[in-house]
C-alpha cells in the first residue's frame, strides 16, 4: 500500500483518507488507531482496571481457565478467553502453545530446543517455549 | 502429515547414506586389496528396509513433546536403532566375519552421526532465519 504523509498547519483539522480494494483485518486495525489512538485491553491486577496497551503486551496465558496478559514488569487477569484474544489482538500475535500466544515484536531472539521446538527469549529477558507445532506458524508469519 | 513427513525424510536420508557408506566403504576395499563385493538383487531392497525400520522408532521417539524424556528418549532412539541396523547388517550379508562387523558398526556410527548433524544443520539454519527476520519487525527494547 502506498503511503502518503503530509504534514499541515496546526490551525487545520487533521484527516485520513484510505482507499482500499476491501475491508481487511489489517485496515480495520489501522482505522481504530486513528480514530481511537492506541488500541488497549483492560486488565485487572489486585482488584483494580487497568488500560494495557496492546502493544505493551508481550504474551497472554491461559491457566486454570482464566487467561493473563504479560507486558514488561506486570501480569493482569483479562475477562476474556484465550481464543477471544486472538481475534481481538492483532496480527503482532500468534498463538504459540495450546495455552499460550505471543507478541512477535517482543522477541529478542530464538532458539531450537529438543524436539523441534523453539525457546523465544523476550526482550525482557523472560523465556518461552514454542510448541512444535506452532513453530510452522510462526515461520509462515515470518515469510519464511 | 508431520510425523509422515519425519518418517518419509528419515527413511531416505538413511537409505542414502548407508548406500553411499558400503559404497565408499567397498571401494576403498577394492582398491587397497583388490577385493570384488558383488551385489545380490535384493540387497539395495534390504538398505531401503533398513530405512523404513529405523523411520519407526525415530518418529515413534523424537516426536512427542515431553521435555523431561527427551535424553531419555535420545539415548533409547540410538540403542534401538543400533541393533536394527547391526541384525540388518548381519542378516543381510553387508559383511563378513568379526573385522566386517566392527566396520559395519563404525559405519553406523557415522551414517547416525551425518543423520544428525545433518538435521542439526537444518534446524539452525532455520533458526537463523527466523532470528534475522525478527530483526525488521522487533519492537525497540
Amino acid at each position: 500500500m502506498r503511503v502518503t504523509v503530509n504534514t499541515i498547519p496546526e490551525k487545520a483539522e487533521e484527516s485520513a483518507v484510505i482507499s482500499i480494494h476491501s475491508m481487511t483485518a489489517g485496515v480495520r486495525n489501522a482505522i481504530s488507531l486513528l480514530q481511537d489512538g492506541e488500541p488497549t485491553i483492560t486488565g485487572i491486577k489486585d482488584g483494580e482496571t487497568y488500560p494495557v496497551s496492546v502493544y505493551g503486551i508481550y504474551y497472554a496465558e491461559s491457566v486454570d481457565d482464566k487467561s493473563f496478559i504479560y507486558t514488561k514488569n506486570e501480569c493482569y487477569e483479562v475477562k476474556y478467553r484465550l481464543y477471544e484474544l486472538e481475534g481481538i489482538l492483532d496480527g503482532r500475535f500468534i498463538r504459540i502453545s495450546k495455552s499460550m500466544i505471543c507478541n512477535i515484536r517482543k522477541i529478542r531472539s530464538v532458539k531450537n530446543a529438543v524436539n523441534s521446538r523453539m525457546t523465544a527469549t523476550l526482550l525482557n529477558g523472560e523465556t518461552i517455549v514454542i510448541s512444535r507445532g506452532y513453530v510452522k506458524d510462526l515461520k509462515k508469519r515470518m515469510g519464511l | 502429515m508431520d510425523k509422515f513427513k519425519i518418517f518419509l525424510t528419515t527413511t531416505m536420508m538413511v537409505s542414502f547414506l548407508i548406500t553411499i557408506v558400503i559404497g565408499i566403504t567397498e571401494l576403498v576395499e577394492y582398491l587397497t586389496t583388490g577385493a570384488f563385493f558383488y551385489l545380490e538383487g535384493w540387497q539395495p531392497l534390504s538398505v531401503l528396509a533398513v530405512g523404513v525400520c529405523t523411520s519407526i522408532p525415530t518418529v515413534l521417539l523424537l516426536s512427542p513433546n515431553n521435555e523431561k524424556t527427551a535424553w531419555l528418549r535420545i539415548v533409547l532412539h540410538f540403542i534401538i536403532i543400533m541393533v536394527i541396523v547391526m541384525t540388518s547388517a548381519y542378516i543381510f550379508n553387508w559383511y563378513h566375519g568379526f573385522s566386517g562387523g566392527i566396520i559395519t558398526f563404525v559405519e553406523f556410527i557415522v551414517v547416525f552421526s551425518l543423520v544428525w548433524i545433518g538435521n542439526f544443520s537444518i534446524l539452525k539454519h532455520e533458526e537463523n532465519l527466523v532470528n534475522q527476520a525478527l530483526e525488521k519487525i522487533r519492537d525497540e527494547e
